[in-house]
């Protein structure tokens, strides 16, 4: 009998966003070992199990989409290719940027590229089944249980199982909160039609995944330099973002600018034992009034501009009792259109998705000597730069379908971002 | 799948073997069987962790078995309560016919008597809307409109009732008044429903209700004669001091509680 799930207000909002973006999230894990490809493929076909999300093709039914339920067979999850190191960078770009359907038979695809007794892990999977935050918790999973799998022929079947509702982020709530937060219909976020200078779309447009790492010893600095200002990463990050944007877009100095800053909304929850994996993230618009005098004025629009924000308890809980309210009571199809008008995506967006812990990404104790986790392929013009750090290595990424013009472009914006960071951390004139 | 057979037999070793018991356990087995060759076609060739699997998709096996059981004597209950009800209506039915033919025959006052049959069916339709109505509430949010209007209609077919029972039977002169009645009804319990089922925007319908409602009290008791007509209609006016009273009282209700909610902050903070 055909199985089939529930499509989840989330899942319903990331294929709305289909429009924007390709929905797809990317991992790149490079190992300094071979992988055991058995032992993976078992874990795999585990989690697959335990999470049936990632092999169901999504129907978007006009009155109530839902998934289906398919049949896979794990070679088709996973595909091991032996290639040479030089043409490693090419052979990795051409997995990680393709784009799954959703009406595809899968939603998670992996593959393992070996070379010189070494491999490097890709995934891709679809946003609408779970975000960044759930997908690093995915991958630590997944490592755990392939060494203790390999270790002790313990079953890999560790992966946390539970709802994959918007509402759980509600459960730990005070009544009184829960109350209040299921009752914020207004969204607080303003359109900005501030745009990163890319071209204009076109049919030879090709999707990309421009990265820029950002050395260990710059990294350390930017923790410890924010401190002296207050800041955390993310205003750093946030500070040489807005500084190398208004320098790249060439926009006026008194105008004001916003990016919107992806927040993981599992803040609110105490225990995320009974969650199953899922989109929890919602936007906070940081906005600064105008460009500092300097960057370091700049970077103080930007901590007080996170702050006002991180003082609200109800921090990224606007506007989603309204859109599910869009859903429940209009058909799928009218509540798309409505929903739509209403909502703005961000034209400019940062993800920072944080540490990629070596240790819990170590497999049979070999701890990936690299690696980093990006967003979605984001259509033009919208744009979002994910930040991800391994062994203190900061990877700024960007992923865009565009043309060689655009490449040249985020190049250079890279280039700023590494100038601007370095005179926030003292290293730059 | 010996160990399959194993875990299932395990889990009811203390068990006397029944049919029902028996029955389960050949169902699971099979069940549990396909559920296996599933996970190798999949490309999953350990044993061990298919059993595993199984299991772990399996933890309570003598749990399933009461459920099962439960879902059985519930689905029979269900099949009863329907033949019950089948039986019934038509019991109704003959019965609602013998009084109705009894009775016209015994007084000879056909033009009044088929008042009691009209009425018969409708109490019959009415019944009929309350289980939708039960049904409906029982489903998401989104069915809750519908099992208002029904209400609603419900509400106004036993005002139909009454009026023609009024009219015809007891030719009572003022007989109307039981649809402003009728509309009154229907909007007390349609905030009433609001409030049971927890709709979001209940507060909203009450207070939308409160002026409509005084504009029929003042139909109703200027109709009976008990004030005059004028200047009983200042009532309507004077009804949006109630709204107001009510927007206070659900103000002072939010309020006390964003208090508690702050007292409750605050001692969280100093306990930290």
């Amino acid at each position: 009998m055909e199985r089939k799930l529930n499509a989840e207000l989330w899942d319903k909002m990331h294929y709305l966003f289909r429009d924007f973006n390709d929905r797809m999230v990317h991992v790149e894990l490079e190992y300094d070992y071979d992988i055991n490809i058995r032992a993976l493929k078992t874990v795999l076909i585990c989690f697959f199990e335990k999470c049936p999300v990632f092999h169901s093709s999504f129907t978007d039914n006009h009155v109530r989409p839902y998934w289906t339920v398919n049949r896979y067979n794990i070679d088709e999850v996973l595909t091991v290719k032996d290639i040479d190191e030089k043409d490693k960078r090419e052979e990795v770009d051409a997995f990680l940027t393709q784009c799954l359907p959703t009406d595809g038979e899968l939603q998670m695809k992996a593959c393992v590229f070996r070379y010189n007794g070494k491999s490097t892990l890709c995934i891709i999977e679809n946003h609408m089944c779970m975000d960044g935050g759930d997908f690093k918790y995915f991958l630590k999973a997944l490592c755990k249980n392939y060494n203790d799998y390999i270790a002790n022929g313990t079953s890999p079947l560790d992966l946390r199982q539970g709802s994959r509702s918007y509402k759980t982020i509600y459960k730990d709530l005070s009544a009184n909160d829960k109350k209040a937060a299921e009752s914020l219909y207004r969204n607080i976020n303003k359109k900005d039609d501030h745009r990163f200078p890319l071209s204009e779309s076109s049919k030879e447009d090709s999707s990309f995944i421009a990265r820029k790492v950002i050395p260990a010893e710059k990294f350390v600095k930017i923790r410890t330099e924010g401190k002296k200002y207050g800041a955390t990463i993310n205003d750093m990050l946030m500070a040489a973002y807005f500084y190398s944007l208004y320098e790249l877009a060439g926009f006026d100095r008194s105008e004001s600018v916003s990016i919107s800053c992806a927040v993981d909304l599992r803040r609110h929850v105490k225990d995320t034992e009974n969650m199953g994996v899922t989109n929890h993230t919602a936007w906070m618009q940081c906005k600064i009034p105008e460009l500092g005098r300097d960057i370091f004025e700049t970077l103080q629009y930007s901590i007080r501009s996170a702050n006002q924000f991180k003082q609200d308890k109800y921090l990224g809980l606007y506007g989603l009792p309204l859109l599910s309210l869009g859903y429940k009571i209009m058909p799928h199809a009218a509540s798309e259109e409505i929903i739509k008008i209403g909502y703005s995506n961000p034209y400019i967006a940062m993800s920072n998705i944080g540490i990629l812990e070596v240790d819990k990404l170590a497999l049979e104790g070999h701890e990936p000597v690299g690696g980093f986790m990006s967003g979605a392929v984001k259509y033009k013009p919208y744009v979002l730069l994910s930040a991800t750090s391994m062994r203190n290595e900061l990877t700024l990424s960007m992923c865009v379908r565009g043309n060689d013009e655009d490449k040249k472009t985020v190049s250079k914006f890279f280039d700023l971002m590494e100038k601007n960071i370095d005179v926030l951390i003292g290293d730059g004139q | 799948m010996k160990n399959i057979i194993d875990y299932i037999d395990a889990a009811f070793d203390s068990e006397q073997e029944r049919e029902s018991i028996y029955k389960f356990k050949q169902n699971l087995v099979a069940e549990l069987t396909d559920r296996a060759n599933e996970l190798t076609h999949s490309g999953l060739d350990d044993e061990n962790v298919i059993y595993d699997l199984i299991v772990s998709e399996h933890p309570d096996i003598k749990e399933e078995y009461k459920e099962e059981q439960r879902e059985l004597k519930a689905k029979k209950r269900k099949s009863h309560t329907a033949v019950l009800r089948v039986i019934g209506s038509v019991l109704y039915f003959i019965a609602a016919a013998v009084i109705y033919l009894g009775i016209s025959f015994l007084t000879d006052a056909w033009n009044r008597t088929w008042v009691f049959i009209t009425g018969a069916v409708l109490v019959y339709v009415t019944y009929l809307m309350f289980l939708s109505i039960g049904a409906l509430t029982k489903r998401r949010s989104v069915f809750h409109p519908l099992s208002r209007i029904l209400l609603a209609l419900n509400i106004f077919i036993y005002a139909t009732i009454i009026f023609l029972v009024l009219t015809v039977i007891f030719s009572v002169k003022g007989a109307w008044l039981v649809y402003i009645f009728a509309v009154l009804a229907m909007m007390t319990a349609d905030g009433i429903y609001a409030e049971k089922a927890a709709e979001r925007f209940a507060i909203f319908f009450h207070i939308a209700y409160i002026v409509p409602a005084a504009a029929m009290f003042y139909i109703i008791l200027s109709a009976l004669n008990i004030i005059p007509w004028h200047p009983g209609w200042i009532m309507i006016p004077a009804s949006l001091i109630i709204v107001l009273a009510v927007i206070m009282i659900r103000i002072s209700i939010h309020n006390k509680d964003k208090e508690l909610e702050e007292t409750e902050d605050d001692s969280e903070w100093k306990e930290n």
